[in-house]
């Protein structure tokens, strides 16, 4: 865990000095206010830092928390599943823009249910049909909300 | 008349049918393990933005109400609570099911449900208003240290460590800058976007945090089949000799619910607990706990759902959400055009007695669900993760884009429910995350006007006795269990050497 505390406050300092490097460049107070628009990202920037600082201070001095104790197994079954589905995901959003709502959703749904195990293309077919014909009845007919239609069908 | 028009409005067939809805949902997900109320509450939220008048608010309390109780189900039966609400349950509602008992350990759930719901009802009904009248003197110095103070003490019980709940609620905070600012109108953080001009919208943020991620964390898990439950469930409703004999666990602990549910930052988890420890601890036979008894299983459920109600308290007379699920409700409310707060009860009258009548009628349907279709509820536990997933992800995506009709709400959801995943693997906990994005404009808007009246003091916030004493409460929640550990450890160490 050691190691991440240390990044993740690494990363957040950087942040919010590029906030406050932001919000200096707009905060010359608008007359009549007490306070410009910068001053709260600021205020806020400070108290990330501050406490970024403090997280790696805990960090190095708690020797409860050991170095080695991985809270991310990089290498485990169920993260490489997760690489798997953000690749899915990736395709799923590619797919949404070109091809619209249904088909990207189609490829979603099914390509989930097989990374999780189920292997009848029957049942895989059904239920993506039985969630699509759901969502098309209660949104598309009942509520009339209009689905993305994708660059390509537009 | 007020009361009067609103229970008009309430039990008119349309609203109680959208009510019945909201509840049928809560349970139902409440009842499904990997689904949480919060999860549902989020992805309800866009489908009831789409209703007119309180059809919304109606369903949402149906949904609120509903989750808490479905997630005893599955503790009773398959020993997995479906919610962490029920985790309590399952002390003495498994081995209830164990001992051929699941009926009459379903039907004491349900009940004391039912009655945990409706006492924090009343408790509502009764409290709120009064509250509301000592919040009126309230002015934006109050507002700000009343924000602080919430988002204080979210921040503080929700996580493992206070640093690390501190610096999800800023993540919160500074997510909310993004946009116009709200007094000069200036563009800020937008990177020259017409999508963000208009701030990061906060639905696409809850169901990323609540939903997608938890549909990442059930592929991590995989699971694909779940525990089947084997008990054939019959008569539910309990014998008039069990009502008798649980009657006064079901009124501490509902009283318990109701006050732990009042405190902004607790939630259900922490008063089913405190509920079951008081019951054992006032029990005659205390030892008895964990081996089936009826009082067991009544604590936890009466005190969770009692939350439900007491949470409602700080949320419309102060604004000031109780736990998370009250933090979406109030993302809601304000998505309604609803500004919770003392005014609420002088401006909108209606609006704010149809939440609390529609409380009482959410919790009737609750119960009425719970005894008539329990065997339906019992069944749901049984849908394997590889099905329930991909559902999740629909749902997500359609919630998401129902709301402005945007295929950015999507991507920006897909992206938070991914870093909710990360941060939550490094324990940073997302209540405070989100609660920083409600409270965010509030406490800038307020700090504003507050320095605006001061010319730029910011004394105002220490001589006003109201703001003094909520920030000292606030300042004290964060760094009083920091100095005590720091104390103790140094007294360890001291003794170990």
């Amino acid at each position: 865990m050691k190691k991440y505390n240390y990044g993740i406050s690494a990363l957040l300092i950087l942040i919010s000095l590029l906030i406050i490097n932001n919000s200096l460049t707009m905060n010359a107070a608008v007359s009549g206010t007490a306070m410009g628009p910068g001053v709260w990202p600021i205020i806020l920037s400070a108290i990330m830092i501050l406490l970024s600082a403090v997280q790696i201070l805990q960090t190095a001095f708690n020797k409860k928390e050991p170095g080695h104790a991985e809270p991310i197994e990089f290498k485990s079954p169920g993260m490489k599943r997760i690489y798997i589905a953000a690749g899915l995901i990736a395709v799923f959003c590619a797919l949404l823009r070109l091809f619209g709502f249904y088909l990207s959703m189609v490829f979603l749904l099914s390509t989930v249910m097989y990374l999780l195990g189920e292997r009848n293309k029957v049942k895989i077919a059904a239920i993506t049909a039985g969630i699509l014909a759901f969502i098309f009845v209660v949104f598309v007919l009942l509520l009339d909300l209009k689905m993305p239609a994708g660059m390509l069908f537009k | 008349m007020t009361l009067l028009e609103v229970i008009g409005v309430v039990f008119q067939p349309a609203h109680l049918f959208i009510t019945f809805c909201g509840a049928f949902v809560g349970v139902f997900v409440g009842a499904m393990p990997g689904l949480s109320s919060i999860m549902g509450l989020s992805l309800m939220l866009p489908l009831t933005l789409r209703f007119d008048g309180s059809a919304g608010l109606l369903m949402l309390l149906g949904v609120f109400c509903g989750a808490i109780y479905g997630g005893s189900i599955t503790a009773i039966l398959i020993r997995t609570p479906g919610t962490a609400n029920s985790a309590a349950t399952i002390l003495d509602g498994y081995p209830l099911t164990e001992q051929g008992k699941a009926a009459q350990a379903l039907g004491v759930s349900t009940l004391a449900s039912t009655f945990g719901g409706l006492f924090s009802a009343v408790m509502l009904l009764w409290t709120a208003p009064l509250l509301s009248k000592v919040a009126l003197s309230f002015t934006s110095p109050e507002y700000f240290s009343l924000a602080v103070f919430g988002l204080s003490m979210v921040t503080s019980l929700s996580s493992k460590n206070v640093t690390k709940g501190l610096i999800s609620a800023l993540i919160g905070l500074m997510l909310a800058t993004v946009g116009m600012d709200a007094l000069t109108g200036a563009k800020r953080f937008t990177f020259s976007s017409t999508y963000l001009l208009g701030g990061i919208a906060m639905v696409p943020v809850l169901i990323g945090l609540y939903a997608f991620s938890q549909g990442l964390v059930n592929i991590e898990k995989e699971d694909a089949q779940s525990t089947r439950t084997s008990e054939k469930i019959r008569r539910t409703f309990p014998r008039w000799s069990v009502i008798k004999r649980i009657f006064p666990t079901l009124l501490r602990s509902s009283l318990i619910g109701t006050l732990i549910g009042a405190i902004p930052g607790t939630g259900g988890d922490i008063a089913s607990w405190l509920a079951y420890n008081e019951t054992k601890r006032w029990d005659k036979h205390p030892e008895e706990f964990g081996t089936g008894r009826l009082e067991g299983v009544a604590a936890p459920e009466a005190a969770n759902n009692a939350v439900s109600g007491g949470a409602l308290i700080p949320l419309l007379t102060l604004g000031i959400p109780g736990d998370a699920g009250t933090a979406v409700m109030l993302g809601a409310l304000m998505m309604q055009g609803i500004v919770p707060g003392p005014l609420l009860f002088t401006n909108e009258k209606v609006k704010v007695y149809t939440i609390i009548v529609g409380l009482f009628v959410a919790n009737a349907f609750m119960g009425l669900l719970g005894f008539c279709g329990i065997r339906l509820f019992s069944k749901v536990g049984d849908v394997p993760n590889k099905y329930l997933t991909p559902i999740v992800f629909a749902f997500c995506v359609v919630g998401t884009y129902a709301l402005n009709n945007s295929v950015g709400d999507i991507f920006l959801m897909i992206l938070i429910g991914f870093l909710a995943f990360l941060l939550s693997k490094l324990d940073y906990p997302m209540p405070p995350l989100i609660l920083g994005l409600i409270l965010g404009g509030t406490l800038e808007k307020n700090m504003q006007r507050s320095l605006l009246v001061s010319n730029g003091s910011f004394s105002i916030f220490v001589t006003r006795p109201i703001s003094l004493l909520l920030l000292i409460v606030a300042f004290s929640s964060v760094f009083l269990p920091m100095i005590i550990s720091a104390v103790k450890t140094r007294v360890l160490s001291k003794k170990s050497s």
